[in-house]
């Protein structure tokens, strides 16, 4: 018996009717372009608990082997060692670690005093560590522009933008490449260190293809679901690999294990920045959207300078430094509340009247003439004398636990404008109110770990 | 700067880059948690490793090699996967990619009558226009075995279509091959 046979020519054409690719729009030359670059882009360490061990284990000895030769140098070369100044005034990423006084910023502008204890022991013997300073090395704000590009798509020419005068305030020059108003990258030298942002401005095209047959599946469309933690990371970490070039290896930092924080539709992925296997304040970040797009990043370009071994102070006189910080806020607190900081002029009991700008301290405002304490000014607000004493408002008492003490990095800009990582003890505890209500999130300072005989604190306006 | 290797490779991507891209959206499966770019983008960096052992007159024949051992991988990862999940939910059956992909009811009842090797020698004829030869190339077959397993595929396929669709495929009375 003969098998019956069949066209094949309806067949297959019945077949190549059915193709799902025949809908799709041709993949552009750009996009395969990018592909092609995206390839031939050295690949990145894949992570192993393994590697991480060797790594983690490895830093430990590296820091550990840089506290010993700080310690080793201090005894051998003495006390000359050159005093860190820190700048009062600084533009960029290092603005907010300006500290008011030893202990760094973070400040303690709450209204209110603080009564700070241990909630356990600490270490009472100080040490050595390395303030180490940052530089650009051998990179520019247009080199790491033209470097991040090819990873998010953006090409064009780099011209730096006009900048704003600030008196006082030397700012340094930003570079762009892109549409200032849609997608671009931007980057700026900081005091040595590259800061750089992405922004697509628009949410990118994303080509799908499509499934299951259906013409409309392949769409052209930037809604889709957000991409799996490990895709996002991937594809963060490309981008940040093509900002920090071959340099990364040699820079002296490290990046950290990410955190990503999911979305609706994206994943944000930031990545701390480690020095000596210790965390900076330092952190990159970038946000991926649907099949991997890049949305926004942000970060630092910066390599390991020089480096100074400095005596540092232990975790208990961390605590006791942020303890009488706090007990020299709380002697300010009731010399100031005593006055209503809304009156602009006061009068006191013998019908003396004087001027105050916005109450905050003494003296006449900028520009004004001296006016004789004895002359009334020519205002109507004048407090009548009054045998009755100003209203006090009394400030609220915290009661804070420090339960950690960690050594850790922070970055700060020095009066001649470089940027040095500097050791700081990061203090955390929990908080309560004079009700005991506990404060959310919890406390938190950081220290200058650094011998305070070799820090030159600047004085910072007091700002409430 | 750009080196003259990268540009050979650049080049190679513009040229064949859309092709593989449609390779893989013809065999892609949602459920393997990889999306048509993650697949092209892996093929590229294997065939940049390998740029140097690219055969001249035979760049995507070899493209396509990659590309069939990357949905390979990534089938075994996610069969690996589903096999852990499969403990959860009831087990039903699980239809290839291509049938996924395949919106023409008819068209994948007929395919999924085939043997994986029919499906698959028949696929790249049909879609990626390979002939024998080529398709013994990327199966890493002879091109005599490549030629009966095209020609069975085809006759098998036309049957199960015939089956499911009598009045559109009727027996071939001619007896044409």
């Amino acid at each position: 018996m003969t098998e019956p046979t069949f066209d094949h020519a309806d067949a297959l054409d019945r077949l190549r009717a059915a193709d799902p690719a025949a809908v799709l729009a041709p993949v552009s030359s750009d996009r395969l372009a990018r592909f092609a670059r995206t390839a031939m882009t050295p690949p990145t360490s894949r992570f192993t608990h393994a590697r991480y061990r060797l790594v983690a284990i490895g830093a430990s000895v590296t820091s550990a082997a840089a506290v010993m030769a700080g310690i080793l140098a201090l005894e051998a070369t003495g006390p000359a060692l050159p005093v860190l100044a820190l700048s009062s005034r600084t533009v960029g990423a290092a603005a907010s670690y300006a500290p008011a006084a030893h202990a760094m910023a973070g400040d303690m502008v709450i209204w209110g005093s603080f009564d700070i204890t241990k909630g356990q022991d600490f270490t009472a013997t100080g040490g050595g560590a390395p303030a180490v300073e940052l530089t650009s090395g051998s990179n520019s704000p247009s080199s790491v522009i033209a470097a991040i590009a090819p990873s998010v798509g953006l090409s064009g020419s780099i011209t730096q933008q006009d900048q704003v005068s600030i008196p006082g305030i030397t700012q340094s020059a930003n570079f762009i490449m892109g549409d200032p108003n849609a997608a671009n990258i931007q980057a700026s030298d900081q005091g040595g260190t590259i800061s750089w942002s992405y922004t697509a401005s628009t949410p990118p095209v994303v080509t799908t293809p499509a499934v299951g047959g259906d013409a409309a599946g392949a769409s052209t469309s930037d809604a889709g679901p957000a991409p799996s933690d490990q895709d996002a990371i991937t594809a963060a970490r490309a981008v940040l690999d093509a900002a920090n070039g071959a340099a990364l290896a040699n820079s002296g930092l490290q990046i950290g294990t990410p955190v990503t924080t999911d979305g609706s539709s994206d994943v944000s992925v930031q990545f701390p920045i480690l020095a000596g296997g210790l965390t900076t304040d330092l952190v990159d970040s970038v946000d991926v959207g649907p099949n991997g797009v890049i949305l926004s990043a942000s970060g630092t370009v910066a390599s390991v300078g020089r480096s100074v071994a400095y005596p540092t102070i232990s975790a208990d006189d961390a605590v006791a430094t942020i303890t009488a910080q706090a007990a020299a806020q709380a002697a300010q607190e009731g010399a100031t509340t005593t006055t209503a900081p809304s009156t602009q002029t006061t009068t006191d009991r013998s019908g003396t009247t004087a001027v105050s700008p916005s109450g905050v301290g003494a003296g006449a405002p900028l520009g004004a003439a001296p006016t004789p304490a004895t002359t009334p000014p020519a205002t109507t607000e004048t407090t009548a004398p009054s045998d009755s004493p100003p209203a006090v408002a009394t400030p609220p008492v915290y009661t804070v636990v420090v339960d950690h003490a960690v050594e850790q990095y922070a970055v700060n800009t020095l009066a001649d404008g470089s940027t040095w990582l500097l050791p700081v003890w990061n203090l955390d505890g929990t908080s309560n109110n004079g009700a005991g209500t506990p404060q959310t999130p919890g406390w938190e300072r950081q220290v200058i770990e650094i011998d305070p005989q070799y820090v030159n604190l600047a004085p910072r306006a007091i700002t409430y | 700067m750009t080196t003259n290797r990268e540009e050979r490779f650049t080049q190679l991507v513009l040229a064949h880059g859309d092709v593989l891209s449609r390779y893989f959206a013809r065999r892609h499966r949602d459920a393997d948690a990889v999306s048509v770019d993650d697949l092209l983008a892996e093929v590229l960096a294997v065939a940049w490793r390998r740029f140097d052992d690219l055969p001249a007159d035979a760049e995507l024949l070899f493209l396509f090699g990659i590309a069939r051992n990357v949905l390979a991988n990534t089938r075994r990862r996610s069969g690996r996967r589903a096999a852990i999940t499969s403990r959860l939910r009831p087990p039903g059956p699980s239809p290839s990619a291509e049938l996924e992909a395949i919106g023409d009811l008819t068209v994948r009842a007929a395919l999924a009558e085939l043997t994986p090797t029919d499906r698959e020698i028949l696929l790249l004829a049909t879609f990626e226009g390979c002939d024998p030869t080529e398709c013994a190339t990327v199966l890493g077959i002879s091109t005599n075995a490549a030629s009966i397993r095209l020609s069975r595929a085809k006759q098998h396929f036309a049957a199960h279509l015939h089956a499911a669709d009598p009045e559109s495929f009727p027996v071939d009375v001619t007896g044409a091959m």
